[in-house]
């Protein structure tokens, strides 16, 4: 995929096999596998419940899993089969957590320089790296400042250089920016990359904003119900889902129930409420026959003149200007859809509606 | 949260698992509390049923010369009544200190602290100092006032030895709990509410009426709970109050039972079984009453909501409020030191002979007093460190930890709140007293029921610590290299220690001038300020008690001031 993948070469940072992890009968992690990369910054997606805080807290030891095995950098440090369990102390990572967790009886510099005197460093190393890395993330000044007394963001940016400050090679993020107003969160997180990219740490960063998955990752983990839905570049997840679930929750879709009547090469004709659509892509593998989910984005679908090829008649029922872009909500027969689209579009006349078939998926529908 | 293993988990579930030293010792003292609870209790319930049929025949005997039933009688309306009036003081300064602008910054703070500046049964001589009907200070200078009118009286116009005096002054001592949990309810209960029923049309009071009460009814129920279960157990108001009224009530009467000879033990136990089983009775009452979601008050969060306006009668309100505060606080003081500066309490206060003589005597000259005094602070200290010690060990580490370790920490901070003093008194006595123990009127076994006794404000002074930590605070240092004893020593505990340190001063006050279960356990050989206080008072060495009891106020005051100051801290989170 990308040269910062577990692919690169060497061993890889993080190794999850098999994990699992039960809560009465209730499956927070169910048969998880996954690499990590030296350097590499995956993040895992999903809706709250998904299991993402989950995983990266047994990768952290701050949760024991049910069976399973994780290795840091090739050493076991959890396994269910001869009951191996490093608490978290012996796993040499960092972690930022979403409420910062900074000891407030301790002052700035104190907070960084507190895992460095746990790992037994020298006093005068101590003093030296904390200096760097308050001077990385622009808090130099604050060294003597308590928590307290920090706005959110400079917060975690404590967290962050206490994160970085042992150089253990890897940093697990838990919602890190949630706390945040939109502004500094955007800000944040530029800093967060490029210091990622400076440094050159593993992130494992749980997030279930989809555009601050897209905005970091190396590689996106979609997360559903305790299961992985599919691993892959921000750009594949988003053009590729490859299930009706991580198509609805990257980006949004409009979303039309049908039947696949034909086969016309690679693509699969659809008849639907709308009448007949042409959908190219089948990650499924639909066949003649089968009830489907057609799915095509806003962003995809455009205004066109009536006649061409997967061209609908629609009425335009309301627009809204929404800043960035134009959202328009149409009727595709019965089928309400939004269309991003140009702001000029009169509103009285007839309009017509293309659905390119090489944006347009088709899911099987389950029970049907 | 339940973590229960799946069948398939080779290890078990759970948060970070590590039996390390720390985690031993966590489990040794979870044990040493249990043995601590379990022993003398399980000691006097087996007592009870090995002596029920004497104990029945003595009750049955009692009864018939109705000595019982005017026991139980006097406890009754004593109790109920009390608790009436502390709900109604307590729950309306609750609601105008969180929901009015007559708000007074502070006076939350302070209305609990007040009624501890002096001890209890301090509080109690001092109101009977200004209240005695003959040469009550307050009543002489009232009389001097009416006079002044025309009107003369020679005793009155109050008298504290009546039933009424009893019931006021016990309220007194009731109203804190009262408003302390009404007015946590009403800070948990989202203003929005409130607001939401104004902007619907309904006037403050009508709001008042139909959403702020019914949203704490779960809370004033409880307080009233515990204000029964309080009133039932209190021991330093009936002792001098009823006593002098001849209004004789339950604790008093227990008292009396293993004070007579030879001890009436078997009856004493039947009267406590039935003491606990009516508190157990109102505690299930409770529970049920408040279960359901029904009552269930989302958290605002942190928001202020607008005030109710008073207007013009806020400054009232506010006045009434100071007076209330200084009243429970300065007035039973000021009696007492007048008193203690005098020879003999006498009505006429001579200035030109006031004198430390009484201090230099209680310091210096009597052996009872001194050894009181300094038993108590030493008993105060070891009680206060131990006590928060365990219960912060307990609470802190307990709290993400195996179900069975939190339900055990939840008994041992928790079940000696409901058991009245007097109770656990007996408990101990019968437990510890005899062979092999033989611990009758020693310092141990002080330590020890004070110690049971302690539990619970050391649980809730560690669970309010460790509410100001968030879970991340630990795991944080977890995974920043530091196993679990380090982060309790470098983390957990520095981070909880003002609320640790505003415990261990209230924890201090109690068992300093702890006087129901010294009472019955405090041997002449071995005297606490409590006994020796009740004693003196009986004996009518008034300037004396007043000197202790003076003595004992600048003590407190000390350990307010250090509560105060603390406790600030560890709600404000802020450090330096």
């Amino acid at each position: 995929m990308t040269d910062r993948s577990a692919a690169g070469g060497g061993r890889p940072r993080v190794e999850v096999r098999g994990l699992e992890k039960a809560y009465g009968t209730f499956k927070a992690l169910d048969d998880i596998h996954l690499d990590v990369g030296e350097g590499e910054f995956v993040v895992l997606l999903g809706p709250s419940g998904c299991g993402k805080t989950t995983l990266l807290r047994c990768v952290a030891g701050l949760e024991t899993p049910g069976r399973g095995e994780i290795r840091l950098g090739g050493e076991t440090v959890f396994s269910s089969t001869d009951g191996t369990y490093r608490p978290p102390e012996r796993r040499n990572l960092s972690m930022v957590f979403q409420s910062y967790a900074l000891w407030p009886h301790m002052t700035v510099a104190g907070n960084v320089a507190y895992p460095l005197e746990n790992r037994g460093v020298a006093r005068p190393e101590i003093a030296r790296r904390v200096t760097d890395v308050l001077r990385m993330v622009g808090l130099d000044h604050r060294g003597d400042a308590y928590p307290g007394q920090l706005s959110g963001g400079q917060q975690q940016r404590v967290s962050l250089a206490r994160a970085i400050v042992t150089d253990a090679g890897l940093v697990l993020f838990d919602e890190p920016l949630s706390n945040l107003d939109a502004k500094v969160r955007e800000n944040l997180r530029g800093e967060l990359l490029a210091l990622q990219r400076q440094i050159g740490f593993a992130a494992v960063y749980v997030t279930h904003d989809q555009t601050e998955a897209m905005a970091l990752a190396d590689r996106v983990v979609v997360m559903e119900r305790g299961r992985i839905a599919q691993i892959g570049t921000p750009r594949a997840i988003y053009d590729r889902p490859a299930t009706r679930y991580v198509a609805g929750f990257v980006g949004s879709q409009n979303e039309i129930e049908g039947r696949v009547v034909e086969a016309r090469g690679d693509a699969l004709v659809v008849e639907t409420a709308a009448g007949p659509v042409l959908a190219a892509a089948n990650p499924d593998g639909a066949r003649p026959g089968d009830a489907v989910h057609l799915l095509f984005r806003p962003e995809h679908a455009a205004f066109a003149e009536a006649g061409a090829a997967n061209v609908f008649p629609v009425r335009l029922e309301r627009t809204q200007f929404l800043g960035t872009h134009v959202e328009h909500t149409v009727r595709l027969g019965p089928v309400p859809v939004t269309v991003r689209g140009p702001a000029d579009v009169d509103p009285t006349g007839p309009l017509h509606l293309r659905v390119p078939p090489e944006r347009a998926f088709v899911f099987a529908r389950e029970g049907a | 949260m339940t973590s229960i293993p799946t069948p398939l988990a080779a290890v078990p579930a759970g948060r970070v698992r590590a039996m390390d030293e720390a985690g031993l010792v966590t489990w040794a003292s979870l044990g040493i509390l249990v043995l601590l609870l379990a022993w003398p209790l399980g000691y006097a319930v087996w007592a009870v049923f090995a002596d029920a049929e004497s104990g029945l025949a003595s009750l049955a005997r009692a009864a018939e010369n109705g000595s019982i039933g005017r026991v139980i009688w006097n406890t009754t309306w004593v109790v109920l009544g009390s608790t009436a009036v502390a709900v109604a003081i307590g729950s309306v300064f609750a609601w105008v200190n969180e929901r009015t602008d007559a708000h007074l910054p502070g006076f939350g703070d302070l209305l609990p602290l007040a009624p501890l500046l002096v001890p209890p049964i301090a509080g109690v001589m001092g109101w009977a100092i200004l209240l005695d009907p003959r040469v009550g200070l307050a009543n002489i200078q009232i009389r001097r006032l009416l006079d002044l009118f025309g009107i003369e009286m020679r005793v009155g116009p109050f008298n504290i030895y009546t039933g009424w005096g009893l019931i006021l002054v016990t309220a007194l001592f009731l109203v804190p709990y009262v408003y302390l949990l009404v007015s946590a309810a009403l800070r948990r209960l989202d203003p929005a509410l409130e607001e939401a029923s104004r902007v619907g049309g309904a006037g403050p009071m009508k709001t008042l009426v139909r959403i702020t009460l019914p949203s704490v009814t779960p809370a004033i129920v409880a307080a009233a709970l515990l204000s029964i279960v309080g009133a039932l157990g209190l021991f330093s108001v009936p002792v001098v109050i009823g006593t002098a009224a001849r209004i004789d009530v339950l604790s008093v009467y227990l008292f009396r039972l293993f004070e007579s000879y030879p001890p009436q033990t078997a009856l004493a136990l039947v009267l406590a079984a039935g003491m606990v089983a009516t508190v157990q009775a109102l505690l299930i009452i409770q529970r049920l009453m408040t279960r359901g979601g029904r009552h269930a008050t989302v958290g605002g969060r942190g928001f202020r909501g607008t005030r109710v306006r008073l207007g013009p009668f806020r400054h009232v309100v506010r006045a009434v409020a100071l007076v209330y505060l200084a009243a429970t606080a300065l007035a039973p003081l000021i009696g007492l030191v007048i008193v203690s500066t005098q020879s003999f309490w006498t009505p006429i206060i001579n200035w030109s002979r006031a004198s430390l003589v009484n201090y230099r005597a209680v310091l210096f000259e009597n052996a009872g007093t001194q050894g009181a005094f300094v038993n108590s602070l030493a008993q105060g200290a070891a009680v206060a460190t131990v006590a928060m010690l365990l219960g912060a060990l307990v609470v802190l580490r307990t709290r993400n930890g195996s179900p069975l370790a939190g339900r055990l920490a939840d008994a041992v901070t928790t079940l000696p709140a409901v058991l009245p003093h007097t109770v656990v008194g007996i408990a101990f006595l019968l437990a510890f007293g005899p062979a092999p123990f033989r611990l009758y009127g020693t310092a141990a076994i002080l330590f020890l029921a004070y110690l049971a006794m302690a539990m619970p404000y050391a649980g809730q002074a560690a669970i309010a610590a460790a509410g100001s930590i968030g879970r991340e605070l630990g795991e944080a240092s977890r995974v920043a290299g530091a196993d679990a004893g380090r982060t309790f020593r470098r983390i957990l505990l520095p981070v909880a220690l003002p609320g640790l340190a505003a415990g261990w001063a209230m924890i201090f006050i109690h068992t300093a001038g702890e006087v129901s279960a010294s009472a019955l356990l405090a041997g002449t050989n071995n005297p606490v300020i409590g006994r020796v206080m009740m004693d003196l008072w009986a004996f009518g060495s008034y300037p004396q008690v007043a000197a202790l009891a003076v003595l004992m106020a600048v003590v407190n005051g000390v350990m307010i001031a250090m509560v105060l100051r603390f406790g600030k801290r560890a709600a404000g989170g802020g450090a330096a």
